[in-house]
Order: C-alpha cells, then structure tokens, then sequence
C-alpha cells in the first residue's frame, strides 16, 4: 500500500459551503424568545384545599374497618348464644318429656297392680271418656 | 475546557426550576443555536426551512423541560429533537415530491430535486468543491447522511453520535465508511 497516497475524503473541504443571513444568530434568540412567551401559559394545576374531613378521612375508615370487624366478631357470639339457649331449651323440654314419660311408665307399672278397674275408674273422674269398642 | 461543566450543571438546574427557566433560557438557545442549526441545515439543506424546524426545536425542548431529568447530556437531548424534526420534515418533503411527481418520473428524480435544490440555494459560499461535496451528501439515505455530518464536519466521537442516534458504534463506523464510498463515486462523476 502506498503511505504517501492520501485517502480521497482527506482532501475534501471541510467546509459545507453554506452560510446564513447576516445578523441571523444574533436575531434568534429574540425571535424564540417571543415565540414563547406567547405560547399560552399552561393550565394551573388547581390543589384542592385540605379539609378537616381529608386529614381524618384515613383514621375514620381504619375506625370503620375495626368496628366492622368487633360487629362481626360480636354477631358469632350472638348466633353462638342464641344456638346455646335453644339447645337448653330443647334440653328442657327433653328433660320434662322424659320425666313424664317416667312418670307415666311409673303409673302404669304400680297402677296396673290397681287393675284395670282402677285405671278406668280414675280416668272417668278425670273426664276422659273411653271408647271400649276402638280401644 | 474545564470551565465549562460546572456552568452546564448550573444552566441545566436552573432550567429544571420552573422559578429560573425563563430567565436561563435565552443562555440555552445562545449556546446551542448554531451547532443545532448546521445539523439540521445539512439535512434539510434550505436556510428557511432550517430556521423553522430550528425554532420548533426550542419552543418543543421549552415545553418538556419537565421531562428532562438530566439522565442525559442537555446537548445530547437537543441533538437527538433536532435529528427527529429534520428528519420527519425530510419525510413528509419526500411524500409531498412523491405526490406531485408523475408516473413517467425517474428514480434519480429525488437525487436531482436535492441537486436543484442546492444549486438554487442563495445562501452558500461560492466554493465549488464544497457544492459539489453537499450535491454528494445530499445523494445518501437522510440517516448516512447524519452520521457523516456528525462524523465529518462536526468530529464527533462514534461513542457520542451512538448515544444521540442509539444506534450501536459498529452499525455507525459501517454506515460511515459506506457513506465516504458512496461521497467518492459521486465525485468521481462530477
């Protein structure tokens, strides 16, 4: 290769052989300058006021949210005691069925030592009146 | 120089407070007035349009002063607006040329609306070699033609256009060499 052979682009102008109006930088910043300030100012960005209600916005649903909770927690035990007292009920009633049912089961077994007679004879003075021919 | 960093540091922060824009803008477009404007003049080539897109170039950075963070070089930001003005009024100029051109019309016929466009230019300095050169220039891609622009007459670095382009120092030193081929055929022929 041939050092002393120079590249062709070395040779070329630097120079892009262009130039401007007199004045024209000068004049520029002058003209941008006036272009922007009568561009329209941009929209102000409103803030609306911070009111009692926003400060305490936050700890009212956190109060909400807690009172909502001790409500729920409140409505189980409710339902929870509820279910109890009807059990007791039943447990009742149960209990006052069962001990008819004993006293009956007793009356039969020592009544029937009476005889029938007897039996028959007080549910007369009771008022009840047996049809013998269904019975 | 050494001087000059903290006094960038400085317009750029006070571009970024609102309360200080106004009054450092003028500083902004003195400083990058002229390096912007030969970028998009050798894309564009006429003074006109140059001085149009130039000056949508600043009323675009004034408006989205808020979006520059700084991230980057406040030049590198203006460069890379410029690049995509020039380059969109490149394009819709072409589809406009497109439109009006009739079916019969060459495929040089761009070439020699650039070349007539040149030759009619009044704002040039009378040197041949130079014409003959921006005839050449003019004949590239718009993208070659910013690369050798940015390499050739501005000297900037590889690393410098590819952070402005974003496109990879391997693609630019390609697209460069290719565009100096091109540039010696051109002139091989003139």
């Amino acid at each position: 290769m041939d050092k002393g052979k120079k590249k062709p682009h070395n040779e070329w102008p630097k120079s892009n052989g262009m130039t401007v109006p007199e004045g024209f930088f000068e004049g520029l910043e002058e003209q941008v300058m006036a272009r922007i300030d009568a561009l329209p100012a941009p929209a102000p960005v409103v803030i609306p006021p911070v009111t009692f209600w926003h400060r305490i916005r936050p700890y009212t649903y956190l109060a909400a949210m807690f009172t909502g909770i001790w409500l729920m927690l409140n409505m189980f035990t409710l339902f929870g005691g509820g279910a109890e007292a009807v059990v007791d009920q039943h447990s009742l009633a149960d209990l006052t069925s069962s001990a008819s049912n004993a006293y009956l089961s007793d009356y039969i077994e020592y009544s029937s030592a009476t005889g029938d007679y007897d039996l028959y004879n007080n549910l007369y003075e009771s008022g009840i009146d047996i049809d013998f021919e269904n019975f | 120089m050494p001087t000059s960093t903290p006094k960038k540091t400085t317009l750029e922060e006070r571009l970024r407070d609102a309360a200080t824009r106004r009054e450092a803008f003028p500083e902004l477009v003195r400083e990058f007035s002229q390096p912007i404007y030969w970028q998009i003049r050798r894309l564009v080539q006429d003074h006109d349009d140059a001085n149009d897109i130039l000056q949508n170039v600043f009323i675009k950075v004034w408006q989205n002063l808020d979006l520059f963070r700084g991230e980057a070089k406040l030049s590198t930001w203006l460069h890379k607006i410029a690049i995509n003005e020039s380059l969109t009024h490149l394009q819709s100029t072409q589809r406009r040329a497109t439109e009006s051109l009739d079916a019969a019309s060459s495929p040089n016929d761009d070439t020699e609306h650039h070349g007539l466009q040149i030759a009619s230019d009044p704002w040039i300095d009378g040197d041949q070699a130079a014409l003959t050169l921006r005839q050449a220039i003019a004949s590239l891609p718009p993208k070659q033609q910013l690369v050798f622009n940015m390499k050739y007459f501005d000297e900037m670095k590889y690393e410098e256009i590819a952070e402005i382009t974003g496109t990879s120092v391997g693609a630019l030193k390609a697209s460069y060499h290719l565009a100096v081929k091109k540039i010696e055929e051109f002139i091989s022929r003139h």
